[in-house]
Protein backbone atom coordinates (compact mmCIF):
# COMPACT_ATOMS: atom_id res chain seq x y z
CA UNK A 1 0.00 0.00 0.00
CA UNK A 2 2.68 2.56 0.61
CA UNK A 3 5.06 1.59 -1.67
CA UNK A 4 2.03 2.19 -3.95
CA UNK A 5 1.31 5.69 -2.96
CA UNK A 6 5.48 6.54 -3.22
CA UNK A 7 5.03 5.03 -6.75
CA UNK A 8 1.88 7.70 -7.68
CA UNK A 9 3.43 10.30 -5.48
CA UNK A 10 7.52 9.82 -7.63
CA UNK A 11 4.57 9.41 -11.49
CA UNK A 12 3.67 13.14 -10.31
CA UNK A 13 7.35 13.93 -11.48
CA UNK A 14 8.84 11.19 -13.56
CA UNK A 15 7.40 8.46 -16.19
CA UNK A 16 5.68 5.74 -14.58
CA UNK A 17 8.20 3.08 -15.45
CA UNK A 18 11.47 5.22 -13.56
CA UNK A 19 8.92 5.75 -10.53
CA UNK A 20 8.29 1.91 -10.16
CA UNK A 21 12.02 1.20 -10.64
CA UNK A 22 12.80 3.85 -7.79
CA UNK A 23 10.34 2.28 -5.67
CA UNK A 24 11.51 -1.03 -6.14
CA UNK A 25 15.36 -0.05 -5.98
CA UNK A 26 14.14 1.26 -2.48
CA UNK A 27 12.73 -1.58 -1.26
CA UNK A 28 15.21 -4.00 -1.98
CA UNK A 29 17.55 -1.36 -0.36
CA UNK A 30 15.43 -1.32 3.08
CA UNK A 31 15.21 -5.26 2.81
CA UNK A 32 13.82 -6.43 6.46
CA UNK A 33 14.31 -2.57 8.06
CA UNK A 34 11.80 -0.39 9.43
CA UNK A 35 8.84 1.18 7.59
CA UNK A 36 10.23 4.58 8.51
CA UNK A 37 13.58 3.87 6.45
CA UNK A 38 11.51 3.20 3.60
CA UNK A 39 9.61 6.75 4.12
CA UNK A 40 12.87 8.62 5.03
CA UNK A 41 14.31 7.02 1.20
CA UNK A 42 11.11 8.18 -0.20
CA UNK A 43 10.97 11.05 0.97
CA UNK A 44 14.52 12.40 0.48
CA UNK A 45 14.00 10.85 -3.38
CA UNK A 46 10.94 12.63 -3.36
CA UNK A 47 12.12 16.22 -2.57
CA UNK A 48 15.31 15.90 -4.47
CA UNK A 49 12.68 15.03 -7.79
CA UNK A 50 9.70 17.39 -7.05
CA UNK A 51 12.11 21.08 -5.92
CA UNK A 52 12.83 21.46 -9.65
CA UNK A 53 9.55 21.11 -11.44
CA UNK A 54 7.66 22.86 -8.09
CA UNK A 55 9.86 25.78 -8.19
CA UNK A 56 10.17 26.45 -11.80
CA UNK A 57 6.63 26.50 -11.81
CA UNK A 58 6.17 29.07 -8.78
CA UNK A 59 9.17 31.29 -10.41
CA UNK A 60 7.32 31.04 -14.12
CA UNK A 61 4.02 32.20 -12.63
CA UNK A 62 5.38 34.69 -10.86
CA UNK A 63 8.27 35.79 -13.10
CA UNK A 64 5.70 35.80 -15.76
CA UNK A 65 3.01 37.82 -14.28
CA UNK A 66 5.67 40.55 -13.12
CA UNK A 67 6.82 41.15 -16.09
CA UNK A 68 4.36 41.13 -18.05
CA UNK A 69 2.47 43.53 -15.52
CA UNK A 70 5.67 45.96 -15.46
CA UNK A 71 5.57 46.23 -18.80
CA UNK A 72 2.17 47.17 -19.53
CA UNK A 73 2.46 49.65 -16.60
CA UNK A 74 5.98 51.54 -18.17
CA UNK A 75 3.75 51.38 -21.56
CA UNK A 76 0.24 52.34 -20.40
CA UNK A 77 0.85 54.01 -16.93
CA UNK A 78 3.74 56.51 -17.70
CA UNK A 79 2.70 60.06 -17.84
CA UNK A 80 5.88 61.63 -18.78
CA UNK A 81 6.14 59.30 -21.91
CA UNK A 82 4.68 60.55 -25.53
CA UNK A 83 1.56 59.14 -26.30
CA UNK A 84 1.61 55.92 -28.56
CA UNK A 85 -0.27 55.86 -31.55
CA UNK A 86 -2.05 53.15 -32.86
CA UNK A 87 0.45 51.21 -34.73
CA UNK A 88 3.24 51.57 -31.70
CA UNK A 89 0.03 50.24 -29.56
CA UNK A 90 -0.07 47.33 -31.04
CA UNK A 91 3.57 46.07 -31.76
CA UNK A 92 4.30 47.32 -27.90
CA UNK A 93 1.32 45.39 -26.40
CA UNK A 94 2.65 42.62 -28.99
CA UNK A 95 5.75 42.38 -28.05
CA UNK A 96 5.50 42.77 -24.76
CA UNK A 97 3.18 39.59 -24.55
CA UNK A 98 5.99 37.77 -26.66
CA UNK A 99 8.23 39.08 -24.00
CA UNK A 100 6.76 37.91 -20.71
CA UNK A 101 5.61 34.54 -22.97
CA UNK A 102 9.67 34.14 -23.65
CA UNK A 103 10.30 34.91 -19.37
CA UNK A 104 7.45 32.22 -18.63
CA UNK A 105 10.05 29.76 -20.55
CA UNK A 106 12.93 31.43 -19.55
CA UNK A 107 12.27 31.38 -15.36
CA UNK A 108 10.73 28.12 -16.20
CA UNK A 109 13.65 26.39 -17.66
CA UNK A 110 16.04 27.75 -15.53
CA UNK A 111 15.12 25.83 -12.40
CA UNK A 112 13.50 22.78 -14.34
CA UNK A 113 16.49 22.34 -16.55
CA UNK A 114 19.66 24.36 -15.27
CA UNK A 115 20.99 28.15 -16.36
CA UNK A 116 23.00 26.02 -19.00
CA UNK A 117 20.44 24.37 -20.91
CA UNK A 118 19.69 25.54 -24.50
CA UNK A 119 16.29 26.43 -24.00
CA UNK A 120 16.96 28.83 -20.98
CA UNK A 121 19.56 30.49 -22.98
CA UNK A 122 17.33 30.82 -26.46
CA UNK A 123 14.42 31.93 -24.44
CA UNK A 124 15.99 34.18 -22.25
CA UNK A 125 18.23 35.46 -25.46
CA UNK A 126 14.99 36.57 -27.39
CA UNK A 127 13.19 37.41 -24.15
CA UNK A 128 16.10 40.09 -23.39
CA UNK A 129 15.93 42.49 -26.83
CA UNK A 130 12.03 42.13 -26.67
CA UNK A 131 12.14 43.15 -23.13
CA UNK A 132 14.72 46.25 -23.95
CA UNK A 133 12.39 46.95 -26.78
CA UNK A 134 8.83 47.62 -24.81
CA UNK A 135 11.48 49.87 -22.35
CA UNK A 136 12.34 51.50 -24.91
CA UNK A 137 9.29 51.76 -27.39
CA UNK A 138 9.46 55.94 -27.82
CA UNK A 139 13.27 55.81 -28.81
CA UNK A 140 13.05 55.77 -33.22
CA UNK A 141 16.26 53.40 -33.21
CA UNK A 142 14.63 50.84 -31.08
CA UNK A 143 12.57 48.51 -33.03
CA UNK A 144 15.59 48.17 -35.67
CA UNK A 145 18.35 47.77 -32.73
CA UNK A 146 16.07 44.71 -31.39
CA UNK A 147 15.45 43.30 -34.94
CA UNK A 148 18.76 43.16 -35.67
CA UNK A 149 19.91 41.79 -31.99
CA UNK A 150 17.41 38.60 -32.21
CA UNK A 151 18.64 38.16 -35.99
CA UNK A 152 22.07 38.52 -34.85
CA UNK A 153 21.57 35.95 -31.89
CA UNK A 154 19.35 33.48 -34.43
CA UNK A 155 22.62 33.34 -36.77
CA UNK A 156 24.60 32.50 -34.11
CA UNK A 157 22.37 30.01 -32.92
CA UNK A 158 22.40 28.47 -36.31
CA UNK A 159 26.21 27.44 -36.21
CA UNK A 160 25.72 24.89 -33.06
CA UNK A 161 23.33 21.70 -33.29
CA UNK A 162 21.82 22.55 -29.84
CA UNK A 163 21.37 25.83 -30.69
CA UNK A 164 19.32 24.83 -33.73
CA UNK A 165 17.35 22.59 -31.37
CA UNK A 166 17.02 25.34 -28.88
CA UNK A 167 15.36 28.12 -31.23
CA UNK A 168 13.29 25.42 -32.55
CA UNK A 169 12.17 24.14 -28.88
CA UNK A 170 11.58 27.56 -27.79
CA UNK A 171 9.68 28.37 -31.37
CA UNK A 172 7.07 25.67 -30.38
CA UNK A 173 6.64 26.32 -26.72
CA UNK A 174 5.99 30.25 -27.34
CA UNK A 175 3.38 28.98 -29.96
CA UNK A 176 1.69 26.97 -27.38
CA UNK A 177 1.99 29.22 -24.97
CA UNK A 178 0.00 31.32 -27.49
CA UNK A 179 -2.77 28.98 -28.41
CA UNK A 180 -3.11 28.15 -24.70
CA UNK A 181 -3.55 31.23 -23.30
CA UNK A 182 -6.07 31.86 -26.12
CA UNK A 183 -8.23 29.06 -25.67
CA UNK A 184 -7.81 29.11 -21.91
CA UNK A 185 -8.70 31.77 -21.16
CA UNK A 186 -11.48 32.21 -23.21
CA UNK A 187 -13.09 28.71 -22.23
CA UNK A 188 -12.46 30.25 -18.40
CA UNK A 189 -14.80 33.27 -18.89
CA UNK A 190 -17.18 31.44 -20.91
CA UNK A 191 -17.17 28.97 -18.04
CA UNK A 192 -17.24 31.63 -15.28
CA UNK A 193 -20.54 33.37 -17.11
CA UNK A 194 -22.12 30.50 -17.60
CA UNK A 195 -21.64 29.29 -14.36
CA UNK A 196 -23.12 32.29 -12.79
CA UNK A 197 -26.21 32.42 -15.19
CA UNK A 198 -27.15 29.33 -13.89
CA UNK A 199 -26.65 29.62 -10.10
CA UNK A 200 -27.88 33.85 -10.22
CA UNK A 201 -25.02 35.25 -9.13
CA UNK A 202 -25.32 38.84 -8.27
CA UNK A 203 -22.67 41.62 -9.94
CA UNK A 204 -20.89 42.10 -6.39
CA UNK A 205 -20.31 37.91 -6.08
CA UNK A 206 -19.44 37.55 -9.56
CA UNK A 207 -16.87 40.68 -8.80
CA UNK A 208 -15.58 38.59 -5.69
CA UNK A 209 -15.52 35.21 -7.75
CA UNK A 210 -13.66 36.59 -10.52
CA UNK A 211 -11.07 37.69 -7.99
CA UNK A 212 -10.25 33.91 -6.79
CA UNK A 213 -11.45 32.60 -10.69
CA UNK A 214 -8.58 34.76 -12.80
CA UNK A 215 -5.74 33.92 -10.40
CA UNK A 216 -6.30 30.20 -10.16
CA UNK A 217 -7.06 30.09 -14.48
CA UNK A 218 -3.90 31.81 -14.74
CA UNK A 219 -1.81 29.33 -12.69
CA UNK A 220 -3.54 26.36 -14.24
CA UNK A 221 -2.77 27.41 -18.04
CA UNK A 222 1.23 28.27 -16.79
CA UNK A 223 0.97 24.36 -15.31
CA UNK A 224 -0.46 23.28 -18.16
CA UNK A 225 2.72 25.72 -20.57
CA UNK A 226 4.96 24.33 -18.07
CA UNK A 227 4.29 20.70 -18.88
CA UNK A 228 4.21 21.11 -22.46
CA UNK A 229 7.64 23.25 -22.52
CA UNK A 230 8.77 19.64 -20.66
CA UNK A 231 7.69 17.60 -23.10
CA UNK A 232 9.15 20.09 -26.18
CA UNK A 233 12.24 19.99 -24.09
CA UNK A 234 11.78 15.72 -23.88
CA UNK A 235 11.37 15.48 -27.70
CA UNK A 236 13.37 18.28 -28.68
CA UNK A 237 16.05 18.60 -27.14
CA UNK A 238 16.80 14.96 -25.18
CA UNK A 239 18.72 12.38 -26.75
CA UNK A 240 16.88 9.11 -26.55
CA UNK A 241 19.32 6.34 -26.70
CA UNK A 242 21.95 7.87 -28.74
CA UNK A 243 24.94 6.73 -29.50
CA UNK A 244 24.16 3.48 -27.63
CA UNK A 245 24.32 -0.48 -28.36
CA UNK A 246 21.75 -0.88 -25.23
CA UNK A 247 19.45 -4.12 -26.32
CA UNK A 248 17.16 -6.32 -23.86
CA UNK A 249 19.61 -9.19 -24.54
CA UNK A 250 22.15 -7.45 -22.48
CA UNK A 251 20.38 -7.04 -19.60
CA UNK A 252 20.29 -9.40 -15.86
CA UNK A 253 17.26 -10.74 -14.23
CA UNK B 1 27.47 36.61 -29.34
CA UNK B 2 27.99 33.41 -30.86
CA UNK B 3 31.47 32.95 -28.47
CA UNK B 4 28.80 33.01 -25.04
CA UNK B 5 26.46 30.81 -26.68
CA UNK B 6 29.67 28.04 -27.28
CA UNK B 7 30.41 28.43 -23.72
CA UNK B 8 27.01 27.66 -22.74
CA UNK B 9 26.82 24.65 -25.05
CA UNK B 10 30.36 23.59 -23.69
CA UNK B 11 28.97 24.11 -20.08
CA UNK B 12 25.76 22.03 -20.85
CA UNK B 13 28.39 18.97 -22.02
CA UNK B 14 30.85 19.70 -19.07
CA UNK B 15 31.02 17.05 -16.14
CA UNK B 16 30.37 17.62 -12.88
CA UNK B 17 32.40 15.93 -10.11
CA UNK B 18 29.49 13.85 -8.80
CA UNK B 19 28.42 13.25 -12.30
CA UNK B 20 32.12 11.66 -13.31
CA UNK B 21 31.60 9.47 -10.34
CA UNK B 22 28.18 8.18 -11.54
CA UNK B 23 29.13 7.54 -15.19
CA UNK B 24 32.68 5.45 -13.53
CA UNK B 25 30.20 3.65 -12.02
CA UNK B 26 27.51 2.58 -14.15
CA UNK B 27 31.10 1.70 -16.66
CA UNK B 28 32.49 -0.68 -14.02
CA UNK B 29 29.56 -2.29 -13.33
CA UNK B 30 28.83 -2.87 -17.54
CA UNK B 31 25.49 -4.64 -17.72
CA UNK B 32 24.28 -5.04 -14.50
CA UNK B 33 24.10 -1.22 -13.14
CA UNK B 34 20.87 -0.11 -12.06
CA UNK B 35 20.47 2.33 -8.99
CA UNK B 36 20.98 0.07 -5.91
CA UNK B 37 24.37 -1.52 -7.29
CA UNK B 38 25.52 2.06 -8.46
CA UNK B 39 25.57 2.88 -5.11
CA UNK B 40 26.69 -0.15 -3.67
CA UNK B 41 29.74 0.61 -6.37
CA UNK B 42 30.10 4.22 -5.52
CA UNK B 43 30.55 3.47 -1.79
CA UNK B 44 32.61 0.61 -2.13
CA UNK B 45 35.14 2.14 -4.51
CA UNK B 46 34.79 5.94 -3.00
CA UNK B 47 33.36 5.40 0.48
CA UNK B 48 31.07 7.73 -0.41
CA UNK B 49 27.43 7.36 0.55
CA UNK B 50 25.37 8.67 -2.10
CA UNK B 51 21.94 9.60 -0.94
CA UNK B 52 19.10 7.94 -3.40
CA UNK B 53 17.53 11.85 -4.40
CA UNK B 54 21.07 13.15 -5.61
CA UNK B 55 21.84 9.60 -7.81
CA UNK B 56 18.46 9.28 -9.34
CA UNK B 57 18.38 13.28 -10.36
CA UNK B 58 22.16 12.77 -11.33
CA UNK B 59 21.25 9.46 -13.72
CA UNK B 60 18.15 11.38 -15.36
CA UNK B 61 20.09 14.86 -15.67
CA UNK B 62 22.80 12.43 -17.49
CA UNK B 63 20.54 10.72 -19.73
CA UNK B 64 18.97 13.71 -20.84
CA UNK B 65 22.65 15.23 -21.59
CA UNK B 66 22.64 11.44 -23.64
CA UNK B 67 25.79 10.32 -21.79
CA UNK B 68 23.26 7.23 -20.11
CA UNK B 69 20.85 5.13 -21.66
CA UNK B 70 18.47 3.06 -19.39
CA UNK B 71 16.51 -0.04 -19.91
CA UNK B 72 13.66 -1.60 -18.07
CA UNK B 73 14.52 -5.59 -17.00
CA UNK B 74 12.08 -7.73 -16.15
CA UNK B 75 9.89 -7.16 -12.99
CA UNK B 76 11.37 -9.25 -9.78
CA UNK B 77 9.50 -10.68 -6.75
CA UNK B 78 12.15 -9.39 -4.08
CA UNK B 79 11.44 -6.16 -5.42
CA UNK B 80 7.43 -6.91 -4.99
CA UNK B 81 7.31 -7.10 -8.36
CA UNK B 82 8.72 -4.03 -9.73
CA UNK B 83 11.23 -3.79 -12.61
CA UNK B 84 14.90 -2.45 -12.69
CA UNK B 85 16.19 0.23 -14.66
CA UNK B 86 19.64 -0.94 -16.40
CA UNK B 87 21.69 1.83 -17.24
CA UNK B 88 24.10 2.05 -19.91
CA UNK B 89 27.17 4.69 -21.06
CA UNK B 90 26.53 5.48 -24.65
CA UNK B 91 29.53 6.57 -26.36
CA UNK B 92 28.82 10.36 -25.91
CA UNK B 93 29.07 9.30 -22.08
CA UNK B 94 32.55 7.74 -22.40
CA UNK B 95 33.70 10.50 -24.30
CA UNK B 96 32.71 13.65 -21.63
CA UNK B 97 34.12 11.04 -18.95
CA UNK B 98 37.34 10.48 -20.91
CA UNK B 99 37.50 14.13 -21.39
CA UNK B 100 37.03 15.39 -17.77
CA UNK B 101 39.91 12.38 -16.96
CA UNK B 102 42.30 13.49 -19.39
CA UNK B 103 42.01 17.33 -17.91
CA UNK B 104 42.64 16.33 -14.69
CA UNK B 105 45.84 13.75 -15.75
CA UNK B 106 46.97 17.11 -17.55
CA UNK B 107 46.54 19.45 -14.51
CA UNK B 108 48.43 16.41 -12.37
CA UNK B 109 51.24 16.22 -14.63
CA UNK B 110 54.55 16.87 -13.04
CA UNK B 111 53.01 17.65 -9.66
CA UNK B 112 54.41 16.10 -6.55
CA UNK B 113 51.85 15.29 -4.54
CA UNK B 114 52.02 12.96 -1.30
CA UNK B 115 52.18 9.70 -3.85
CA UNK B 116 55.30 11.15 -5.93
CA UNK B 117 55.18 12.49 -8.70
CA UNK B 118 52.97 12.19 -11.79
CA UNK B 119 54.17 12.00 -14.77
Amino acid sequence: MRSSLAEWLLARFIPRSHAEAIVGDLQESVGGKSGGEFLRLILGVLCSLAWRPVGGFLLAAFGGAFVLFQLQAMFFGSAHLPAANALQQAWVSSLALLAAFLWVIALYSSIRFGLWDAMTWMSASFALPATVAVCFWWQQWMPSLAVGAVIAFLISAMFFRKGRLGVAAVAATVAIEAFVWMIGLTLSMTLLATGAKRLGFTESTVKTTLEIWLPASYLFLTWLICAACVRIHRLVLEGHGTASCFSPDEIHS
Amino acid sequence: MTYLLYIAVIMNESLGEFEQIVLLAVLRLGNGAYGVSIREEILKCTGRQATPGALYTTLDRLENKSMLTSLMGEPTAQRGGRAKRYFKVTKTGTAAVERAQNAYRRLLDGLKLSGGAHA
